[in-house]
């Protein structure tokens, strides 16, 4: 399924992603350059480096997702393209968090105290800290108005990564409150709530990776297409099972839907009544009916069985 | 999260008021000011001299007594070698440690370099700014010799 067969809705949503996707990946370098020079010694402005450059992770996965599933199916990917998007993102928000508490848990135990001394700006000379919380602030108010708008494309497309992304641009926000309360209390003279906050951050990153891991793992083996956030079965299930049990010839009706990304491959199995033998063209009109359910459901394929598989019943 | 914005800015207000910010953990400024300033003195011609009747002269003593005297300070020179003094600073036992210090000399915990206050080149041709070290994480103490760093050294 290319791009330009995507409802006019979808199409304009996703064109909207890619283009907000490539001004967060500027946002996300001009950011992590600002941050870098005025991180200096502080634990917590360094963790916030280290989630910019996490950040960049979503959008890069999410532009090389949107190429692929431009592209049709062949024979050796008959179900079309698609990406590991949130695992990798999963894989590396966990990466990030627990070395972030490892290495900070260390510098609180060692009692290390950061320093932060005057810097030069605006023509005068003040403490660097307020440079720090300045660019904090900054680099933590923009993902939060990108993350915004993300959500709402994401919804209109049925995008996990986009909705990764979206709830990380939130969760990047909440980090940068943190950061800015360590070094205000490095400023009150409390020295360990650098590393602390530093720590809490990589926790939370861990946090956000464990609820997206095993949605992203599920989606990739063995799952049913869920909601966006993951957990409860897709209503499509629901929705081609109406079209299914409608005809009068038909007994009995199993789906199976998967998430192949922006789409779902959806097997719809029949059992007709025991006295009507369905006729190529009864099954192809139901096959039309079901495909007009959703424009997720473009890649439906009905099977007329003698009894429902067993894991359908 | 709009409140909690609020919050914070409010802290950040009142915090930039009220006097006495950046705090020191040891409270190390309060003590110096108007008080004595003990400078640990590793020597290196021509940033730091140790003169027979026991007083220190040189680039860096000039400019240390020059800090000194704006926050009302008396020093007090305490000579050993660099290694020593930075196990000294990290104790708490001197407040500053001077001698050619460059930017890239490796500082034990407890320990941090200031900012360069100026820079030079070696005969080879290398760049390398001169510090001073200062106790880790007393931030008041830090700003406040920064600030005089970027203001009386020849740093460009």
């Amino acid at each position: 399924m290319t791009a330009r067969q995507l409802p006019p809705q979808q199409h304009a949503a996703l064109q909207q992603s890619v283009r907000l996707s490539r001004i967060s990946l500027l946002v996300m370098v001009i950011s992590a350059i600002l941050v870098v020079r005025v991180a200096g010694e502080s634990r917590a402005v360094q963790a916030a480096l280290a989630e910019d450059l996490l950040m960049l992770v979503p959008p890069l996965v999410f532009l090389w997702g949107a190429r692929q599933a431009g592209r049709p199916g062949d024979r050796r990917r008959p179900y079309g393209r698609r990406s590991l998007g949130h695992l990798l993102l999963g894989l590396a928000l966990l990466a990030g968090g627990v070395a972030l508490i490892f290495t900070n848990a260390l510098a609180l135990w060692r009692g290390e105290r950061p320093s932060i001394g005057a810097a030069t700006a605006f023509g005068g000379t003040l403490w660097a800290g307020w440079l720090m919380i300045l660019v904090l602030v900054v680099t933590a108010l923009v993902p939060l108005e990108l993350a915004r708008r993300k959500t709402r494309l994401a919804r209109t497309l049925g995008d996990k990564v986009l909705t990764a992304d979206a709830d990380l641009g939130v969760t990047a926000a909440l980090t940068g409150v943190l950061t800015v309360a360590g070094v205000v209390c490095v400023g009150y003279g409390l020295w360990w709530a650098d590393a602390l906050a530093a720590l809490l951050v990589g926790a939370v990153l861990v946090f956000h990776a464990v609820r997206l891991l095993p949605g992203a793992t599920g989606d990739l083996l063995d799952h049913r297409a869920t909601e966006l956030r993951g957990g409860e079965a897709h209503p499509i299930h629901y929705q081609l099972m109406q079209v299914a049990v409608a005809p009068v010839w038909v007994a009995d009706a199993g789906v199976r839907v998967r998430d192949l990304g922006h789409v779902f491959h959806s097997e719809v199995f029949v059992v007709p009544r025991h006295d009507v033998n369905p006729t190529v063209a009864q099954i192809a009109h139901l096959q039309a009916r079901l495909e007009q359910v959703d424009w997720k459901a473009r890649d439906t394929v009905v099977a007329v069985v003698p009894e429902l598989p067993a894991a359908l019943r | 999260m709009r409140r909690l914005v609020a919050a914070l800015c409010m802290v950040l207000a009142l915090s930039g008021c009220s006097g006495g910010f950046p705090r020191d953990p040891q409270g190390t400024l309060p003590r110096v000011s108007d008080g004595t300033l003990r400078v640990g003195v590793s020597e290196r011609d021509p940033y730091t001299r140790v003169e027979d009747d026991g007083g220190v002269t040189g680039t860096e003593a000039t400019l240390v007594q020059g800090y000194a005297t704006s926050i009302g300070a008396q020093v007090e020179w305490v000579r050993g070698s660099t290694s020593e003094l930075m196990v000294q600073l990290s104790n708490g036992d001197v407040d500053l440690v001077i001698g050619g210090l460059r930017e890239d000399t490796p500082v034990t915990r407890g320990a941090t370099l200031t900012r360069p206050y100026a820079r030079e080149v070696t005969s080879s041709g290398t760049r390398f700014g001169l510090v001073l070290a200062a106790p880790a994480g007393e931030n008041a103490f830090l700003t406040s010799v920064e600030t005089y760093l970027i203001q009386h050294g020849s740093f460009s």
